[in-house]
């Protein structure tokens, strides 16, 4: 058999089903921002797309609670390119109610389409309340005065 | 006929020509300027022959040395530009096609691939149609999409290579995939050996891979 093309693909991340980013629980409050940053590989035409990041519960579906998204213009490539991303994410405690455990998500869009999805991220945000809250308290002395 | 003089390579705007030898006494008359003068008189060996270029108001625009020695049963061509006597080219011949490659070797609908190929010329100027096509080599070439053009190749004394192309639009009448691609000449029935995969063309749609959250961070 003659090799007459050779197509060489991007270095392949783990598996979907072996997806164990180093995760770190975020603690936020309301008005504080994350920022999602995502890394892919791209290749295609010059198009203007909208990077969207969303923070909720995954159940059967993700239920969403907050989003943010913002337009990422890609450079016409033949072949792949490495790139990374973000998006901001607000924090707004009248849609995300204080808790813990929230997960995320990322994708790119065209207009309402989805093109890609990544994988979810599980238990990776607590919401913080608004309300005083106490760590430790104790009577650590006592005195005459 | 004695012997037949034509020319070549005469001034722009030149119409009509004339030849005199044996002391002037023999002329061809006013001839159109390519048509070759079938000279019905003896040559006798002449080498006083002069030929004179002119235009459409019969405006003198070259006018040869005299040159020679011509004789009977013979073609002669003289060339203005060089003011010399050449013997005329050989019949027109073209052999070994070949297309090479195509590129760029990937492409998208909206751009241009250019199929570049080869072949050989000898004898006279010639003007041909050239064409190359892309599609899938079966049984038979189906082919997909095409160009043509016409190109006059130069008078080559020796078998002379040339290199040619021809661009080809890529057109929403193609789908993503690997193609093959061949070049001819068509009034030669001239075809290349078809030169497989050697296009692939891309979709027009955006293509991730590993789209993965990398990092988070609060603000």
């Amino acid at each position: 058999m003659e090799i007459q093309t050779l197509e060489v693909r991007p270095q392949q991340g783990y598996p979907v089903y072996l997806y164990l980013p180093q995760q770190t629980l975020l603690e936020v409050r309301n008005g504080d921002t994350v920022r999602i940053t995502v890394s892919y590989s791209y290749r295609g035409p010059a198009k203007t797309l909208t990077l969207y990041g969303a923070i909720g519960h995954k159940l059967i579906w993700f239920d969403e609670k907050v989003n943010g998204s913002r337009q990422i213009s890609l450079p016409d490539s033949q072949s792949w390119i490495s790139r990374t991303d973000y998006v901001d994410v607000l924090i707004n405690t009248a849609q995300i109610s204080p808790g813990t455990g929230y997960d995320m998500y990322a994708k790119f869009m065209e207009g309402s389409s989805d093109l890609v999805i990544s994988p979810e991220l599980y238990d990776v945000i607590n919401v913080l309340a608004m309300n005083p809250e106490f760590q430790n308290f104790q009577i650590s002395n006592w005195a005459k005065v | 006929m004695s012997f037949v003089l034509s020319i070549k390579n005469a001034p722009s705007g030149s119409q009509w020509w004339r030849a005199e030898y044996y002391g002037g006494l023999i002329s061809s008359g006013w001839l159109g300027i390519s048509q070759p003068w079938n000279c019905p008189y003896a040559a006798y060996g002449a080498a006083d022959v002069t030929v004179s270029v002119f235009d459409g108001n019969s405006n003198l625009k070259y006018k040869s040395l005299p040159f020679g020695p011509i004789y009977d049963g013979q073609e002669y061509v003289h060339d203005c530009s060089q003011s010399i006597l050449v013997w005329p080219a050989e019949a027109s011949q073209f052999r070994n096609i070949v297309a090479t490659s195509v590129y760029p070797a990937q492409a998208r609908v909206g751009q241009r691939a250019n199929v570049n190929f080869e072949l050989e010329h000898l004898g006279a100027s010639e003007r041909v149609t050239l064409y190359a096509s892309i599609g899938n080599q079966g049984l038979w070439f189906d082919e997909i999409l095409y160009t043509e053009y016409q190109y006059t190749f130069p008078e080559h004394s020796v078998w002379t290579k040339q290199y040619m192309f021809a661009a080809i639009d890529i057109t929403s009448a193609i789908s993503p995939g690997i193609y093959d691609a061949y070049a001819k000449i068509k009034e030669k029935n001239l075809v290349s050996p078809t030169l497989h995969d050697c296009l692939t063309v891309l979709g027009n749609q955006a293509e991730f891979y590993n789209f993965l959250i990398a990092s988070y961070q609060k603000l």
